[in-house]
């Protein structure tokens, strides 16, 4: 196992403001990161820093490279971003959008070789995706655009994943499908994968580690048993919720201690 | 692995480029046949053949009529191919670069830009023909040039993202701020006003192969420069962040594209004047008909454009026959009706 993801002593501002400040973080290759953290606390700005997308002090590693000295194109290479809200092109077709993937390996003037589309075909087989091909995707399920979101991450070969939020809008059932697929890929290919997580109890189950942010500080970094406590949720969630524990994992309840008076 | 490979659908599709083939070809031999001095249509066609080189044909045409298709018929329709294709590719990239269906060589003030230098150079009486490097094409360059980067300053200021509105915005501004200027630069000198006006409502009615000549390389090197950026172009249609963690410079892409755009729209503005609307036409239809990848919008335009602007220009002519109508007067008559059309069905479509 090698370091795919290494950053020490990260830190975004926007002017004055610190979006987040002093993180360190490692991901090895097939392992699985995962962020939680109430709203702002610089969960998205950290994928995105390590991604090279947001202007950062310290040191983030790439295959044990400072990003600094890659090329764009070589930085695309090694980490595919999935954000939260992608834009999708009205009336792309899935194969074309997929396509977009091959960009880290084409010149500013190249169009795809047909060795981009036999790489293009492999993943959108791997992801059940080859029915949908012609498909536009602006006409595509929540479900089915997330597959095809991973599909363009992965036609980027890149070894670190990041994943903004990838089951927000899913129903629990299309949750399940798009975390088991990513756990499935990360074991096959050796991925890293860095994702920012909404629901705590999915949160648990499917990372190895979960890094909890928070105020764009890392509090604290371990299993889903050790970050997930009434009392850090308490702390940094400002929430009220009861931990039940069993062995598929742990269940993170709301709890209502106040109700209002009639 | 699946042995039939699914292709992609942003390719070209051979369909529309016959098609447009076919209506650059049509439009060419209507062009030829319509004018003034009715000549026999065929021996307007075996004269033109006959300047093919190593084909000797007769065509029967007195040396005067032979002047006629051969020095005003024929350059004025391929400089109606040429400053169409231009103005479209041009309207098209810019919509790619600013992913804004509404970006256009004149909403961004470009046209204007090069409107001011072109009359600069009138009024300073600079028109006298000088080669390939003649002043006007110059001027106009680089008041397209300065015409969009002040755009692009203004749009980008203000706000912490460039955003495909606020830039649209600042063009207009930029535009009507330029015209003022080339009006005031204009009404300064009265005895030039006239060739001013002339020039601004657009003219192909003088093209002579000297201006064929001075248009063509600015032409070919700039549209193959923004066709070459056909893919890139799609890829920016996932936005500026998504397109910069796929690896694409997009601050490098939107320079290169801004400038070839610039660069051409100016040429084809300062030997024709300024036929409105063609840029944002032509691209628009090519979108409706053959898909939004850039890789069909940019050649097809290329070919519809030039098809579009000879059929336009013949039109000017026949409308008040003897008589003609500038052709910028009849791009904006069929023009601001079919945009406002485009505007409003892409805004109740999904």
């Amino acid at each position: 196992m090698s370091t795919a993801m290494r950053c020490v002593g990260l830190g975004v501002s926007v002017g004055a403001r610190a979006l987040l400040s002093d993180v360190s973080l490692e991901v090895e290759e097939g392992e699985w990161l995962g962020v939680v953290g109430p709203n702002g606390a610089g969960k998205s700005t950290l994928l995105r820093a390590i991604a090279g997308l947001a202007p950062a002090t310290g040191v983030v590693e790439l295959d044990a490279r400072p990003i600094g000295t890659l090329t764009r194109r070589e930085r695309a290479q090694r980490v595919a971003l999935v954000p939260q809200t992608p834009t999708v092109p009205s009336g792309m077709t899935v194969l074309d959008y997929v396509l977009l993937g091959r960009t880290p390996y084409l010149g500013f003037f190249a169009v795809e070789a047909p060795t981009d589309l036999d790489i293009t075909n492999d993943v959108l087989g791997s992801l059940d995706l080859l029915e949908l091909a012609s498909r536009p995707i602006d006409t595509l399920s929540g479900g089915e655009r997330q597959r095809v979101l991973v599909a363009r991450a992965l036609a980027q070969q890149s070894r670190i994943l990041l994943l903004d939020e990838p089951t927000t809008a899913l129903d629990i059932g299309h949750q399940q499908e798009v975390l088991e697929l990513i756990d499935k890929l990360r074991y096959e290919r050796g991925l890293a994968v860095v994702s920012t997580m909404h629901d705590l109890t999915i949160a648990a189950q499917y990372p190895d580690r979960l890094a909890l942010l928070s105020a764009g500080r890392v509090v604290t970094v371990g299993t889903g048993d050790e970050v997930l406590t009434e009392e850090h949720l308490a702390a940094h969630y400002g929430a009220t919720v009861r931990i039940l524990r069993d062995a598929d994992g742990i269940v993170v309840i709301p709890t209502r201690t106040k109700r209002p008076s009639r | 692995m699946i042995a039939t490979l699914t292709r992609p659908h942003s390719r070209l599709p051979a369909r529309w480029l016959v098609i447009g083939v076919g209506l650059v070809v049509l439009a060419s031999l209507a062009g030829l046949a319509v004018g003034p001095v009715s000549l026999p249509i065929g021996r307007v066609f075996l004269e033109v053949i006959d300047h093919i080189p190593f084909v000797r044909v007769h065509s029967g045409l007195s040396p005067r009529q032979a002047d006629i298709v051969w020095q005003l018929r024929l350059p004025r329709v391929v400089m109606g191919l040429l400053v169409g294709a231009m103005l479209s590719v041009a309207g098209g990239a810019y919509q790619g670069a600013f992913r804004n269906p509404l970006a256009d060589p004149y909403l961004l003030g470009v046209a204007a830009g090069a409107g001011l230098g072109a009359t600069v150079v009138i009024v300073a009486g600079g028109t006298t023909r000088s080669g390939i490097v003649a002043p006007l094409p110059l001027a106009a360059f680089a008041g397209a040039l300065v015409a969009v980067v002040l755009t692009y300053a203004l749009g980008a200021s203000g706000e912490r993202r460039r955003s495909a509105t606020s830039l649209v915005l600042a063009g207009v501004a930029v535009a009507s701020f330029l015209t003022a200027v080339q009006t005031w630069v204009q009404q300064r000198k009265s005895d030039t006003i006239r060739e001013v006006f002339t020039w601004i409502l657009g003219r192909l009615t003088t093209a002579s192969w000297h201006d064929v000549l001075i248009l063509l390389p600015y032409v070919v090197v700039t549209s193959a420069i923004l066709i070459a950026c056909r893919r890139v172009l799609d890829v920016l249609s996932v936005g500026d962040d998504e397109a910069s963690s796929l690896g694409v410079n997009v601050n490098q892409v939107r320079l290169v594209v801004v400038v070839a755009a610039s660069l051409g729209t100016a040429a084809a503005v300062s030997v024709s004047g300024l036929i409105a609307f063609v840029g944002i036409i032509v691209p628009h239809t090519v979108r409706l008909l053959a898909g939004r990848s850039y890789r069909s919008i940019l050649p097809l335009s290329l070919l519809f454009g030039a098809a579009f602007l000879a059929f336009t220009d013949l039109l000017a002519r026949i409308v008040i026959s003897p008589a003609e109508l500038p052709i910028g007067v009849v791009t904006a008559f069929f023009g601001a009706p079919f945009f406002l059309i485009v505007l409003r069905s892409s805004r109740t479509s999904p």
